[in-house]
This record gives C-alpha cells, sequence and structure tokens, in this order.
C-alpha cells in the first residue's frame, strides 16, 4: 500500500512535532523553512523507519528536504 | 592510564547504540580527548579504568554509539551528581565526533535512554540542566517527556560558549525533570512561591499533597547543609537537608568562605518535607536570594532552589523554548526584583561575622 501524505503528517503528530507547525506545511517548501530543525528531523526519520520498517540512514534521511520527498522516497523503498 | 591524545576515527561508518561495555572504555576516553583535548573538568572521563569502576558502581551509565570496529563515536549518560538522592540521575554528558555530527547518533543516545536505561536501572527520575544560549538541548529534552522545572540563572562560565556563540556573559541553565517511579508525599511550601510551585507542578506527573508552611524550628534540631564548590565554574551548591536554629550562622560560614574562594554563583536546594522553613526562607530572601524552582525527588522529598547572583541578570537574553518555560523565567525574575536586587556586595559577605 502507497505511502501518503496524509501518513507522513500522522507520523510527525505522532512523533510529537509541534502540531501548529505539522498543520500548516506546504508539500514543496524545505521543513527547514517551515519552522522544523535539526531535532525533528531525527525524530521523523526514526518514526518512519519504526511505521514502516525500512532502514532510513541517517544520510538518506538528511537529503529529504520536504515532505513529497520523504514520500517519493519512502513509495520506492517499498515497492 | 589517563589518554593524552587523541586517534582518529574513520568517518562513514555505520554504529550501534548500546550500553557501556569494558571494551567501550579506551574510545569513551578517545572520544572525550578529541571533543575537549586535555580541559575537560572531570578527569574520570580521561582515565578507561576509572570510566568502567564508576559504571560498574552505578555512579555513572554510559550509552555509546558503536562501530562494528568498536569505535565509540557519541556518548550520552545517566549519572549521579549534586541530587542527595541516589535514585535520582543527571541525563547528560552528551559528545558526538565532528565527523559524525550529521548522523542521529545524538538523539538515538537520547532515546535510549529514555526508553530503556531509565527501566533498567531503575531511576526514580532523571533531571537535565540545559543551556539557554539556544535551545537544541531544551527541545530534545522535551521530546522525551522531560518537564521545565527552575531556571538556574548565570550558572555556567562565560568562558565555555563564547567561541561557539560569539557572545560573552554567563549562560544560564534550564532544568529539566521527568519521573519514572514516583512517591507521593507532603511538601511544605513557603506562602510566597506557591502560585509559582503549584504552576510547576502542574503537568509533572507527580503526586504532591501541598501544605503550608507553619511553626517554628525545634531547638532540638540541627542543620544539615552539605555543600559542594565548583571552583572552575565560580559556583557553591549547598543541599540544605534540614533548617535547624543555627541555620544563619551555617549559612553565614557557608558565604564567607565561598566568597572568599571567588564564588559569584550560590545554589541553595532546600528540602521541603519540614514544615517550618518558611523564616529560613525568608532569611535567604533579606540576604538577596530569589526563586530558581522547583527540584522534584532531590532529596527523595521534593525541594526547592533558591539562587543568589552579585551582579543583575541579563533576563532578556535567556533563550527558553517553551511557554512554561518562559512563565517560570518571569516568576524568577519577578522575586529577583523583590529579592535578588539585595544581594550585598562580596565585602559584605566576606565580612559577615561567621
Amino acid at each position: 500500500m502507497a505511502v501518503t501524505v496524509s501518513d507522513i503528517i500522522a507520523i510527525m503528530k505522532e512523533a510529537g512535532i509541534n502540531p501548529e507547525i505539522v498543520s500548516g506545511l506546504k508539500l514543496d517548501v524545505p521543513l527547514f523553512r517551515q519552522g522544523l530543525d535539526s531535532i525533528d528531523l531525527p525524530v521523523i526519520a526514526v518514526a518512519t523507519e519504526k511505521k514502516y520498517g525500512v532502514d532510513l540512514s541517517d544520510a538518506d534521511a538528511a537529503k529529504l528536504k520536504t515532505i513529497n520527498e520523504f514520500v517519493l522516497f519512502l513509495n520506492q523503498k517499498l515497492k | 592510564m589517563r589518554v593524552n591524545h587523541e586517534i582518529p576515527i574513520e568517518s562513514g561508518q555505520k554504529f550501534q547504540v548500546d550500553r557501556f561495555k569494558p571494551a567501550d572504555a579506551t574510545g569513551i576516553a578517545n572520544l572525550f580527548y578529541a571533543i575537549y583535548g586535555p580541559d575537560y573538568p572531570f578527569d574520570t572521563y580521561y582515565i578507561p579504568e576509572r570510566i568502567i569502576e564508576e559504571n560498574h558502581r552505578g555512579n555513572i551509565h554510559s550509552v555509546v554509539a558503536r562501530t562494528p570496529k568498536g569505535d565509540i563515536v557519541a556518548h550520552g549518560a545517566l549519572y549521579r551528581s549534586s541530587p542527595v538522592s541516589s535514585g535520582l540521575f543527571e541525563i547528560g554528558q552528551y559528545i558526538v565526533l565532528k565527523n559524525y555530527r550529521e548522523t542521529f547518533a545524538a538523539y538515538k543516545i537520547n532515546q535510549y535512554i529514555s526508553e530503556s536505561l531509565t527501566q533498567f536501572i531503575r531511576a526514580d527520575g532523571i533531571f537535565g540542566e540545559a543551556v539557554c544560549n539556544h535551545v537544541t538541548t531544551q527541545k530534545s529534552s522535551a521530546l522525551i517527556g522531560m518537564k521545565d522545572v527552575a531556571l538556574e540563572v548565570d550558572l555556567m562560565p562565560a568562558g565555555v560558549y563564547e567561541k561557539e556563540t560569539g557572545k560573552s556573559g554567563r549562560v544560564s541553565c534550564l532544568m529539566q525533570f521527568r519521573s519514572s517511579n514516583d512517591r507521593p508525599h507532603e511538601v511544605f511550601i513557603p506562602q510566597i512561591y506557591r502560585e509559582s510551585i503549584e504552576r510547576i507542578l502542574e503537568d509533572c506527573s507527580i503526586s504532591r499533597t501541598i501544605k503550608r508552611c507553619r511553626g517554628s524550628v525545634p531547638s532540638d534540631c540541627e542543620s544539615d547543609v552539605r555543600v559542594k564548590y565548583f571552583g572552575h565554574a565560580g559556583v557553591a551548591r549547598a543541599n540544605v537537608v534540614r533548617m535547624g536554629p543555627d541555620f544563619e550562622s551555617v549559612l553565614n560560614r557557608f558565604e564567607k568562605k565561598a566568597v572568599g574562594d571567588g564564588i559569584i554563583v550560590f545554589q541553595l536546594f532546600i528540602n521541603l518535607d519540614a514544615p517550618w522553613n518558611e523564616n529560613g526562607v525568608e532569611l535567604l530572601r533579606e540576604r538577596g536570594y530569589f526563586l530558581g524552582g522547583y527540584v522534584p525527588r532531590w532529596f527523595d522529598t521534593d525541594g526547592l532552589l533558591m539562587q543568589k547572583v552579585f551582579s543583575q541578570p541579563d533576563f532578556d537574553g535567556i533563550n527558553l523554548y517553551s511557554e512554561k518555560a518562559r512563565q517560570i523565567k518571569e516568576y524568577v525574575r519577578a522575586d529577583w526584583d523583590r529579592a535578588g536586587k539585595r544581594a550585598e556586595s562580596t565585602e559584605e559577605a566576606v565580612n559577615r561575622k561567621a
């Protein structure tokens, strides 16, 4: 089953990312320009790994700048 | 044998986060040397045999990021420090090799400590002191459920962070706490701090019966005050386990010695298990001590932090992540306005009769 934007948003909320920031995120704008920071990235990456059982290396995660890039990457990994 | 040189570690290795094993000790010492050179103030971390001993005794519980070759690229720990209670551990000693700072090593160690280690060692609680020249550490702690409880004004010496931030001046720290195994009990609160303490306790998930201070100090009660001096930081900490009728003279001796040693930041942690502390707290306020906050399980029972500094704090320069922390800062600032400004000069403290 394909990963969707809603799935990533839900992961962020469950992981404790500021809900006000999460609810206003734009899909193609870098997350670091929308109020997220270097603490949030590993939170999202580890939560994603746990939920989907994918191996998301630190280096891979650091390259994913936007929500759309996250979704695309995960769907490629899950094929 | 003390590690006295850096051994380079290959970049790009995979690593596993794990509890300390004795074979990690040399790698931890190498790591501290790589980050701090020879200048870290606690010698233990340069001596593998001592690292093993302190972990074996349970004074330190190290967590490492270890590569398949056995290199240690990051470290964090729970450790016994200033609290009187042996069940309350400080979380910290986080360091990461520069060539591994793009990885999630620090985050994964933080998670491991939070999710596994605290249960394994059966800690009653954990606390941290997050610097306020940036909010990264405060936020990391909040993510593992730690709650804001106190503000330690001007705790850290200026020089430590000048290189990093370009700013001079001492750095304050936000104390954060998380309960693992609570002990419900009564606490006796000086009326002047009731509102602030009730606010601090709101989200701490601990069960306390708040009672008002009452009564006089029993005449047969002797003060029990345990002092630690951190001369390199200019800080003196006193754990006031018990305030007796002799408290004022004990305080005089503590301050006189501290000022003579060049101490400029005074912290008193006051046990809230006795109903007669209100007069002692008022004495401290007359001497320029002001509110720091609430420190759960410090004595196994809870404590009140009061503090004194000799120069005007830069409250506006204190960076805080959460709304609650900013509220605590306002409580602290208001009490500094009422009481902290009275802090005498160092000369007056030295000349006070002990």
